[in-house]
């Protein structure tokens, strides 16, 4: 799976290039993302912009990601579309993540 | 009612197809009912949520009916006026987990290190569907989720 990657002052922000995450390709983004290697940074933004689908397991791929850099890494998520708002919402992990509206928002502007 | 032969009918609100126990297979069919509920007049909450308990649902068919490749699984969706009602069948091993109460999102009073990674499916179609209707059959399974209906108000 397609991540692109910035980096801004101690902050990552990874944008995910592809349209969903889902059952077939839970298992690519989690590879992409661990190739990131991305442990020592303070913030992680996952920018899901141009993500429209995720199912449980995208979920699932979304919270294996965060276990990779917890504790000393915070990972954020920016950018959800609607349907992407409400399966976090239905399970409750809205209130796990900390959730930008847009990337831009999540990383001061003078730093972008 | 049962549904044609074809993969969407206009006249009749219905779609339906066989779809390969795999998830490419399924995110392909997801894509083909994406574009269905789009012609429909449904909100844009009303095609997500058909698309997702679809996707739930089939996918739990993928991970634990022990298909093989050459055993497909049929999906349809109807609209009623009240529903976009949603079968799923397949010719696997009988699976009532959609019928277990579950409503807690796995994720409840857990560590961030110990979070899950899965067992997040059942719950989220428990959640969308006002009704789920497990039908008997022979052999495998006859699944009916009932997603409820949001038309979009008609444009004057």
């Amino acid at each position: 799976m397609k991540l692109s990657h910035s980096e801004v002052g101690d902050t990552s922000v990874i944008s995910v290039e592809e349209s969903r995450i889902d059952a077939a390709g839970c298992i690519q983004f989690k590879e992409s993302f661990r190739q990131l290697g991305l442990s020592n940074k303070d913030r992680v933004i996952l920018d899901l912009e141009g993500v429209e689908f995720v199912d449980s397991s995208g979920l699932g791929a979304i919270v294996a990601v965060m276990k990779l850099l917890a504790p000393d890494t915070k990972l954020e998520l920016s950018g959800m579309a609607e349907m992407v708002k409400k399966v976090f919402s239905l399970t409750r992990m809205d209130e796990v993540f900390v959730i930008h509206e847009k990337v831009s928002d999540a990383v001061p502007s003078n730093a972008v | 009612m049962p549904c044609p032969a074809t993969q969407f009918d206009r006249t009749t609100n219905c779609f339906s197809e066989w779809v390969d126990p795999d998830s490419t297979a399924v995110r392909l069919a997801l894509l083909r009912v994406q574009n269905w509920v789009r012609e429909q007049t449904f909100c844009s909450s009303t095609s997500d949520s058909v698309q997702l308990v679809l996707a739930e649902a089939l996918n739990n068919v993928v991970e634990h009916a022990n298909l093989n490749a050459d055993q497909q699984i049929r999906i349809s969706i109807r609209v009623t006026g009240s529903h976009a009602i949603c079968e799923i069948r397949d010719y696997g091993q009988p699976d009532r987990s959609l019928l277990k109460s579950s409503s807690k999102s796995p994720l409840h009073g857990t560590e961030i290190t110990n979070f899950p990674e899965g067992g997040f499916g059942i719950p989220l179609i428990q959640s969308i569907a006002d009704e789920i209707r497990y039908l008997p059959t022979i052999s495998g399974n006859h699944v009916q989720l009932f997603v409820p209906l949001i038309t979009n108000p008609v444009q004057i």
